[in-house]
């Protein structure tokens, strides 16, 4: 097994090609797009940004229902502009497993505002995980997909800035094929 | 404990943490989205009546708020005074011309969100409103639409190349759809520049920057209907200044599209750097107002040029009374 320093961006797209994601879709947006940045340099994946963060969660959720495991990355303030398909997703459900980033800015060190999106996933009753250093947040996005594999619903992935932007030492495991439930 | 599903709270797990301690923090940063579901479980805890609710936390805002101490070997503290290093556009920066015009016309300038949005800062002070992605088309759609006489033909709106692509196109389809005399700016230096260079539907390349279809903005705005379209070359001030004044005149709505790619993304060299004749300089101050970073001071308070920093863009020596700011002649 070996061992990497990783950004929590980089760790949540090697997590993702771990656990056999297939297609990811973002619009840039500080602290996130490193997440895609670096999901793209996985040839298994499709990977692919979008116009903005409502059609970037629309095309991941399309392949989630396609069967694939997906991914849409966003700042905080892209949330809101998915927040029209994550609402009524929560009720769809998922067939590939779906992981939704949202990339929050405390201190708002690169952004407009600073809201908290903690809030969406009670709001749209989708469970959410929290990573504290760049293995939970390699971790994290395994468990993420797995969790909405299981309970036929998106995961929110919730980081901060200094969560995405840190680097910590994370330990890295083989491409894996998808595993279905 | 440290919690990693914070939604929904693991509660038995709480619950049984709670039971062996005697006082519960709750210690998290922005909302008090644990604490307050803590609370509804019935258990006391404490939390935001101590930490702050905005901002991030670290170990001494922590220690401070709870234990009402913070010793000074976990301050981390720097003695020696670090300049400041206000954000400011790049040397050479497209969008310089642009807000250098606007303010200079004293128009009503609703903005949005991108490395120009840092044209609301001094000297340039060109940007009076700065809501979401997109919303600079929407307000100035609105404001025009109020009629008051201050804002008729005195409101525009500044929009980048991605963030049209984003959230501005729907704006500029009310503008035409309910007969507004909006005028709109399309800064396109045709890339996501402000999060490091990323491509978007007009860059004519793909995320792993493999070639793709293009979205040409010309096309798609005159798609929509709108008729006035005038390309800007921001590095012309005279240009940019006469066509600006120009659009806000004539009646029905006019798109402006600055073309001029981003110069760090192009790592554009337009000339070797400039420099300046100081017999000629008389601190007058008009450089200064340009915002470029590669204009100093030398021990006189005349201006030099950093010849490190500047591209020769040439918009200070357009701005330049004296004479004094030279385009080096052997290019």
């Amino acid at each position: 097994m070996s061992r990497a320093v990783l950004s929590g961006n980089e760790a949540i797209a090697r997590g993702f090609y771990e656990a056999g994601g297939k297609f990811a879709a973002a619009y840039p947006g500080t602290p996130s797009t490193e997440i895609l940045e670096n999901i793209g340099k996985y040839q298994e994946i499709k990977a692919q940004w979008s116009p903005n963060e409502k059609v970037a969660l629309e095309v991941a959720a399309g392949a989630s229902l396609g069967g694939v495991r997906a991914l849409a990355a966003m700042k905080h303030v892209g949330l809101n502009v998915a927040a029209d398909p994550l609402f009524s997703l929560s009720y769809m459900g998922v067939n590939g497993g779906l992981v939704i980033i949202s990339a929050d800015d405390p201190a708002m060190h690169s952004s407009q505002n600073e809201q908290d999106n903690r809030w969406y996933a009670k709001a749209a009753k989708i469970p959410m995980l929290e990573p504290s250093d760049s293995q939970e947040a390699k971790d994290f996005t395994v468990l993420a997909l797995e969790l909405s594999e299981k309970f036929d619903t998106p995961v929110l992935l919730r980081t901060t800035t200094r969560i995405n932007h840190s680097k910590s030492i994370v330990e890295l495991k083989r491409f894996s094929p998808m595993l279905r439930s | 404990m440290k919690l990693g599903l914070t939604f929904p709270l693991p509660k038995e797990l709480i619950r049984e943490f709670a039971a062996k301690v005697d006082k519960l923090f709750v210690i998290e940063e922005l909302d008090p989205f644990m604490e307050e579901q803590i609370l509804a479980m019935g258990i006391a805890v404490e939390g935001k009546n101590k930490l702050p609710v905005i901002g991030e936390l670290d170990l001494n805002i922590v220690r401070e708020a709870l234990l009402g101490d913070s010793p000074d070997d976990m301050k981390f503290s720097v003695k020696e005074p670090i300049p400041a290093r206000p954000p400011s556009l790049c040397p050479g920066c497209s969008h310089r011309g642009v807000f250098y015009a606007l303010k200079k016309l004293k128009l009503t300038v609703t903005g949005d969100i991108g490395c120009y949005t840092l044209g609301a800062l001094p000297p340039l002070e060109a940007m009076d409103t700065c809501l979401c992605m997109g919303a600079s088309v929407g307000f100035s759609e609105g404001m025009e639409k109020t009629e008051g006489e201050e804002l008729q033909g005195k409101v525009v709106g500044v929009i980048g190349d991605s963030t049209f692509f984003h959230s501005g196109i729907t704006g500029l389809i009310d503008i035409f759809y309910n007969q507004s005399n909006a005028k709109l700016i399309i800064l396109d230096n045709q890339i996501t520049a402000m999060t490091g260079h990323q491509e978007h539907p007009g860059s004519g390349l793909n995320l792993r920057r493999e070639p793709t279809n293009r979205v040409d903005i010309e096309k798609l705005v005159r798609a929509i209907g709108i008729e006035r379209i005038v390309k800007i070359n921001p590095y012309d001030l005279k240009e940019t200044i006469d066509t600006i004044k120009e659009e806000m005149q004539v009646d029905g709505p006019s798109v402006m599209i600055a073309d001029a790619p981003c110069v760090i993304r192009e790592r554009k060299v337009f000339t070797k750097p400039y420099y300046v004749i100081a017999d000629k300089c008389t601190k007058c101050g008009m450089c200064d107002k340009v915002g470029c970073s590669a204009i100093e001071k030398d021990e006189d308070g005349k201006t030099k040029i950093n010849p490190l920093l500047c591209i020769g863009c040439d918009i200070c020596r357009q701005v330049c009374r004296f004479d004094a700011i030279i385009r080096p002649a052997d290019n």
